[in-house]
Parts: C-alpha cells; sequence; structure tokens
C-alpha cells in the first residue's frame, strides 16, 4: 500500500498548492503567470533559442519556484500545527517524505516545462506576426527529451534540498532563509560551472571539449549531467530519510 | 477481566533538564474512557506523545495494544483516532476535502468513506458548509471537525485532548453522548485530557491524575471521589452558631456566608442526622438537609493541595 499512501500524500499536496479552498484557482495561476514570466527571456532571444543546448539551462530556472512551496511542506506544516496529527496518523515515513517529494517535484517540473511551452508559443506568435511565416517551430527531439529529463532531475534535487532544510526547522521563515544556500548550489550550478571551468581548465582543452561536444556529442554530455544529478538525486534523498525521525520531527 | 488497552511501566521522558513525564505506571481496560487529569504543563501532552510513538521514552516503556511504543508505534497508529493539542486542520482545504485526505489516509474505500463523511458532517451541522475553506470558520466549528476526522476510520482507541474546546454547550453534550454511546455500543477506548472535571465526571469510568509529570492516583473515578475527604452537608434554614458547629468533633470545616445555606464538611464515617438533631436543639430552624456527594473535582482540588504540601 506504500504507493497508495505516496500517491495520497502527493495528491493531497498538489490539490493545497494548485486549489486552495476559497481562492478557487489561485494556486494554479500562480504557476501559469510564474512559468510566463520565466519563458519570456526565451521569447525575446527569439527563433534560435530553440535551436540552442543553452535552453536547457534557461529551462531549468523556473525550478526556483521550489523555494517558495517547499518550506510549507514540513516546517510550514510545523508552524500551522498540522505536522503533529499527520505524525500521528498511520502513514509510513517513507510515505510522507515521498509523497511531499513527489509533490514538489511534480509541480517545479510542471511549471519548467510549462516555462518552455509558453516560450515555444510566443517564438512561434512572433515569427508569424513579423514574417508571416507558415508552420510551427519546435526544439529538435534530442533538445526536447534532454530538458524534459533534466527539469525532472533537477527539480528533485531542489525538492529534496527543501526538504533536507524544511524537516527540522521550527518555521517557514526560518525553512525560507536556509533555502538560499541549497537553492544557490542546486540552480547555480549550470549556471556558474563553466564559468568556473573557464577559468580553471586550460584554454586548449575548452576548445576540445567543444569540439567534441558539438560534434554530434551533446547527448552523451546531457547523459553525464543527468547521471551526476540522478546521484545527487538519491544522495539528498537518502539525506532526507536518515533525517525523518518521527520520534524527532515535533520541536516544540 | 477485560483487556487491557494501554499499559504503561515506570514511562518517563527528559527534555534537558526537565523531566516532563516521570516514571508514570497506569493501566487502561478495554471500553472505558480513562480521564487523563492535570494541570497545565503536568506532562498530559507529553503523555499522549509518548503513547502514540511520537517521541521516544527515556526511560520505562509503554505498550498499546500489546504493541511496544518505542519499536512499533506503526501497529498502534493504524489502530487510533487522535484530535491533539491543536486542530491540526488544512485551512486552506474544504471541510470535506479535510476529511477525505484522512478517510484516503485510513484506506476507507471510496464509498464507504463518502458515506461515512456525510453521516459524520450530517451529525455535527456542518454537511452544508462541507464545500467552504475552514480558514474562516469559528473555533468551536474546526473543533468539531477535528473530532469528526478522529473518528471517521471507526479506530478502536480514541486520543482526546479537550475535545469540546470552543464548544457551545449543546455541541458539548452531543459530543458526550457520542462518545458514551461509542464506548457502550462499539467497545471503544478513550484516553481523554481534559481541564473541564465536570465533563470529566459525566464521561469517565477511570481516571489519573498527574503533576509535574508524577501520577498522583488512578483509578475508578467513584473510587477516586470516595478517596477524597469525608462527606459533606448543606443544610439551608436560619439561626446557625457556626462557632459551636466548628467545635463539633466531627465536623472538619464550616462554610457560611450569612446567607440561608451552611455547607459542612465532615469527617469521613459522620453521621449528618445526629448533627441536624443537635443543631436543632441549639435553636436553628431547619428547612432543608441535603448530603453531599463528593465530585470529582474535590478530590482534584484536594490532590492539588496535598502535592503542593507534600512540594
Amino acid at each position: 500500500m506504500l504507493w497508495g499512501d505516496i500517491w495520497t500524500v502527493a495528491r493531497k499536496e498538489l490539490h493545497e498548492t494548485l486549489f486552495p479552498a476559497g481562492k478557487r484557482q489561485a494556486g494554479l495561476v500562480q504557476a501559469l503567470g510564474y512559468a510566463g514570466l520565466m519563458g519570456l527571456a526565451p521569447i525575446m532571444m527569439g527563433g534560435g533559442y530553440l535551436e540552442s543546448w543553452g535552453a536547457l539551462i534557461f529551462a531549468c530556472f523556473p525550478i526556483l519556484i521550489v523555494t517558495s512551496t517547499v518550506v510549507d511542506l514540513f516546517a510550514g506544516e510545523r508552524e500551522r500545527h498540522t505536522f503533529e496529527t499527520l505524525l500521528a496518523s498511520r502513514l509510513p515515513d517513507r510515505a510522507i517524505l515521498l509523497g511531499k517529494l513527489a509533490a514538489i517535484t511534480v509541480h517545479a517540473w510542471g511549471v519548467a516545462l510549462l516555462s518552455q511551452l509558453i516560450a515555444v508559443v510566443g517564438i512561434n506568435l512572433i515569427r508569424i506576426a513579423g514574417q508571416g511565416e507558415g508552420g510551427l517551430h519546435f526544439f529538435p527531439a534530442d533538445i526536447a527529451l534532454s530538458i524534459v529529463l533534466l527539469t525532472l532531475l533537477t527539480a528533485g534535487l531542489a525538492g529534496g534540498a527543501g526538504i533536507l532544510v524544511s524537516l527540522r526547522t521550527p518555521t517557514a521563515r526560518q525553512a525560507s532563509q536556509r533555502m538560499i544556500v541549497p537553492m544557490l548550489l542546486v540552480l547555480g550550478i549550470p549556471g556558474f560551472l563553466p564559468l568556473v571551468l573557464g577559468q580553471l581548465v586550460p584554454l586548449d582543452v575548452q576548445v576540445g571539449f567543444v569540439q567534441w561536444a558539438s560534434d554530434g556529442n551533446e547527448i552523451v554530455v546531457v547523459l553525464a549531467i543527468a547521471v551526476l544529478l540522478l546521484a545527487a538525486d538519491a544522495l539528498v534523498f537518502a539525506g532526507a530519510l536518515a533525517r525523518f525521525r518521527r520520534a524527532q520531527l515535533i520541536l516544540d | 477481566m477485560s483487556e487491557i488497552i494501554i499499559r504503561t511501566e515506570n514511562l518517563s521522558r527528559e527534555f534537558g533538564a526537565v523531566r516532563a513525564v516521570d516514571q508514570l505506571s497506569f493501566e487502561v481496560p478495554a471500553g472505558v474512557v480513562f480521564g487523563f487529569l492535570g494541570p497545565n504543563g503536568s506532562g498530559k501532552t507529553t503523555t499522549i506523545r509518548l503513547l502514540l510513538g511520537l517521541l521516544e521514552p527515556s526511560a520505562g516503556r509503554a505498550e498499546i495494544f500489546g504493541f511496544d511504543t518505542r519499536t512499533q508505534a506503526d501497529r498502534i497508529r493504524e489502530r487510533c483516532g487522535a484530535l491533539l493539542e491543536h486542530h491540526g486542520l488544512y485551512e486552506r482545504m474544504s471541510a470535506e476535502a479535510n476529511l477525505d485526505y484522512y478517510g484516503r489516509i485510513n484506506h476507507l474505500p471510496g464509498a464507504e468513506r463518502q458515506a461515512r463523511i456525510k453521516e459524520l458532517l450530517d451529525h455535527l451541522g456542518l454537511w452544508e458548509r462541507r464545500k467552504e475553506g475552514i480558514g474562516g470558520w469559528s473555533k468551536g466549528m474546526k473543533q468539531k471537525l477535528a473530532v469528526a476526522r478522529a473518528l471517521l476510520h471507526r479506530p478502536a482507541l480514541l486520543f482526546l485532548d479537550e475535545p469540546t474546546s470552543g464548544f457551545d454547550p449543546v455541541a458539548a453534550v452531543e459530543l458526550r453522548r457520542d462518545l458514551a454511546r461509542m464506548v457502550e455500543q462499539e467497545g471503544v477506548t478513550v484516553f481523554l485530557t481534559t481541564h473541564n472535571l465536570a465533563e470529566a465526571e459525566k464521561l469517565c469510568g477511570q481516571a489519573a491524575v498527574i503533576r509535574e509529570g508524577r501520577l498522583l492516583a488512578v483509578g475508578d473515578t467513584d473510587e477516586l471521589r470516595a478517596r477524597s475527604a469525608g462527606p459533606r452537608a448543606e443544610i439551608r434554614g436560619r439561626g446557625f452558631d457556626t462557632a459551636a458547629l466548628q467545635a463539633r468533633p466531627e465536623v472538619v470545616a464550616v462554610h457560611y456566608n450569612g446567607g440561608d445555606t451552611i455547607r459542612l464538611d465532615l469527617r469521613p464515617g459522620a453521621e449528618v442526622a445526629p448533627l441536624v438533631s443537635w443543631m436543632v436543639g441549639a435553636g436553628a430552624q431547619i428547612e432543608e438537609v441535603r448530603r453531599v456527594q463528593n465530585s470529582l473535582e474535590d478530590f482534584f482540588l484536594s490532590l492539588m493541595e496535598a502535592s503542593d504540601v507534600v512540594g
């Protein structure tokens, strides 16, 4: 029944985030607005964006939405006094943890994919309006699949890191403050790592790597990143599971 | 002899230098409402957390349904319903969604879940408002909903921490009636903490009193009441000589504020009739004599006073 329990928790978390009672679709509208905002920069880059592997980096930025929602999962529940009742229920530890992780991952992943979809629609509308060109343009299959894979793994990593922080933090506010460093690490690495490597690795090695990668080996690089992300996901989840000790989670 | 549902042996819990629960040993049989009474900060909430496996004991042990709270708490929680210190409801969700969530958590099948939610919300007068977000509800309405959540899956053991807090008097009476019916007809065991001693008196077959984490008394409520000071009498009339009454050997204390009623605390075993005859002989005009049953509150207060003296 573990999967059923995980689904129960994930379903409730998503529903509460996207469709809070009394506010109709406020959460959904917020997610759509955020995705739209994140899709603006790619739209301004024009059609070249759809051909560029750089889209992988832009696709990961909307995952920052995790910072506003993940703190609610444990610290927020603790602050609103719903956590103790949840812990007193028959739900297994893993179901609570995995259910919440699944919800936050799906939410962030969905927003990331939606931002790219908005970018695609925006770019196509501008092309059609400006040049009267017919036909829809989309990412090539390898870039599209890479976006789907890497945003999923990055969302999982950001969600897991957020849960690690939120798990034993008394209030949502404190959790938000403590989230800054892990989020910078998770989402800053794709942006800053190339710059750092550019300083550390000799120029001829860099040029050789870029030539090799752009010679049809981009997907190998993506898969290597995916393996690293998967390992990081597993590590963070194992850490969260190790920290999830029911008898140590009531902090007052 | 009825089955023991909760058994604790020297159960203790420390938080740093503070011993919140100190060597509690008691048993709760099946099918009773067990009152767990004590002043604020006496360790009631910590005890419930220990029993539900939400805290680990520093020493001693506890068993519920024969399962150890330290190692088999998941088996215990499967069989329990709980309304803890806070109502624990999701205020951004509707009443129906709150119950539906806990129905799913407790593996109630769809049709049964919906029927049970309707039954409980109907009974509590909340069915018409089931789609509303509960954020704006009154404390009493939220508390009713939290009670419904605890009862949803028909648990064999209910932990209720101040369940009627925020209830209007009619709702409180109805809940007491429901709990009494569940205990009698369904054999449910209820572990109830309350400050409302009148409520505990009406509901509880057994009770324990704790203070500063230590057990001061435990037993049948009738037995506990009988353990408090001797009998009391309430006498209505005129011409009372309070000084002479105070000097009588069977009288412990005289409570009189100049009205037409005097209250007398008597020594255990004292008879009221000879005292009344003596009062009439001494010039009192007596209209009514009532022997007053000791209440749980009397017992509780006498225990608190005694532990103050000891402390």
